[in-house]
């Protein structure tokens, strides 16, 4: 056999190879049993606005946004709220760039563990405590990961304490967190200035 | 010139064989994108007051076929976000190109650190036995309790630390990656939620199967599922 096309079969059998382990590798390494995705529905800001009255909550969200972002979509279960936020009309609660994700919680922020950089400030509206993540993992994410903030917000009205996951996916990171977490008001509030 | 020949042969068809196996590598994105996974089973989230500050729940064991690259699997989980896809999970998989041809038990995590991945090496479930899997805060540093019953005796216990560390929702589900995978047999039952003192039954619930699955419900915390193959 021509030495030439030995080295051409033999080089491409390596690369073969290759390609083949690491693709395997990858899968090994990678296997994932994921839950069932969002049972929720996507709801019209006046059902919003209703909901919230009925429950008496105090729903708090950034009064200053980064430029050219807005509102696009609320995401409604019984347990679980998701507002976003999106500068190209992103409304699918995975992958808008601004999430607000609100629930009860199950523990109060004393008996939380530090898990990030603590924020503890009190606006007229809110007591607001919690910790924020520079780079938190996620799969939602185009690089694989988010900056995160994890509240407890006790509003001033109502004296409920509501436990919110605040993240920005890139291009937007830490600043852009922080000033959204300082910007927090009751959403009447915001709409009122609005 | 007939060597050359057999180079581009050869050549093409270890080209081919490397394209077809790319998408084994290729599927986590591609699972993750299309959300082509098949489910059948409960949510608990319909209540307007979540008290569900974990999980418990009875499955059979079953071992169906599972052709190829996919997996089957049957599980309790505690959703702690769904904007970010964080989780913890526990049941048994059944997985051919990880762990052949029998099935394990498995825990699964995944949050604002990492996402970890856990086959059980032993012990091992055993077909046409039920075992009660119980996923419940350990109030400790931000800990998660998994626990496996076989009747009374605990067969397996470990911690999974989360963060954040917060449940969204509770879910109970058997899963396959195609529905040529037969579930005939599926029966989740005792399904509990931990409200801070005790484990009471679902006392509510909404249902998904997806098609070719079905699901017999029961009652809130029981249900049959079958179909596919």
């Amino acid at each position: 056999m021509n030495k030439k096309v030995r080295v051409l079969i033999q080089t491409s059998v390596i690369i073969v190879f290759i390609i083949t382990v690491s693709m395997f590798a990858h899968y090994l390494l990678t296997s994932s049993v994921p839950p069932a995705p969002f049972p929720g529905k996507q709801i019209t800001l006046d059902e919003f606005h209703e909901i919230v009255k009925t429950r008496d909550l105090d729903i708090f969200i950034p009064s200053s946004l980064p430029m050219g972002y807005k509102l696009t979509g609320i995401w409604y279960m019984p347990t679980d709220i998701i507002i976003v936020f999106d500068n190209r009309g992103v409304s699918d609660y995975r992958y808008a760039r601004i999430g607000l994700e609100i629930s009860r919680g199950i523990i109060t922020f004393e008996q939380s563990k530090p898990y990030g950089r603590v924020i503890k400030y009190e606006t007229p509206y809110a007591i607001i405590r919690g910790y924020v993540l520079e780079k938190a993992h996620c799969d939602y994410s185009p690089t694989g990961y988010i900056s995160l903030a994890e509240l407890w917000i006790t509003s001033k009205r109502t004296w409920k304490t509501m436990h919110y996951l605040i993240d920005v996916r890139p291009p937007l990171g830490i600043n852009e967190l922080m000033s959204i977490i300082y910007s927090l008001k009751p959403m009447d509030e915001v709409f009122k200035e609005e | 010139m007939r060597n050359i020949k057999l180079a581009i042969i050869v050549l093409g068809f270890m080209l081919c064989s490397a394209f077809l196996i790319m998408p084994i590598g290729a599927q986590d994105n591609l699972l993750t994108e299309a959300d082509p996974y098949l489910y059948a089973g409960y949510y608990f989230y319909n209540g307007e007051v979540n008290d569900a500050f974990g999980v418990s729940g009875k499955i059979y064991t079953i071992s169906p076929a599972v052709p190829g690259i996919n997996h089957f699997a049957q599980w309790v989980n505690v959703m702690i976000s769904y904007r970010n896809h964080y989780w913890i999970q526990m049941g048994y998989i059944k997985d051919l190109l990880h762990r052949g041809l029998i099935p394990v038990f498995h825990i699964e995590v995944n949050d604002a650190w990492s996402h970890r991945f856990r086959f059980i090496s032993t012990p091992k479930p055993q077909v046409g036995v039920t075992y009660k899997y119980i996923i419940i805060p350990a109030y400790e540093d931000g800990k998660w309790d998994c626990i496996i019953l076989r009747g009374e005796s605990v067969i397996f216990e470990t911690t999974m630390e989360t963060n954040p560390f917060d449940c969204d929702d509770v879910q109970a589900f058997t899963e396959t990656t195609i529905g040529e995978i037969n579930i005939v047999g599926t029966h989740f039952s005792e399904l509990s939620y931990f409200n801070g003192r005790g484990f009471p039954l679902w006392d509510h619930h909404v249902p998904r199967a997806d098609s070719p699955y079905y699901l017999k419900e029961k009652s809130h915390y029981e249900f049959y599922a079958y179909g596919g193959g």
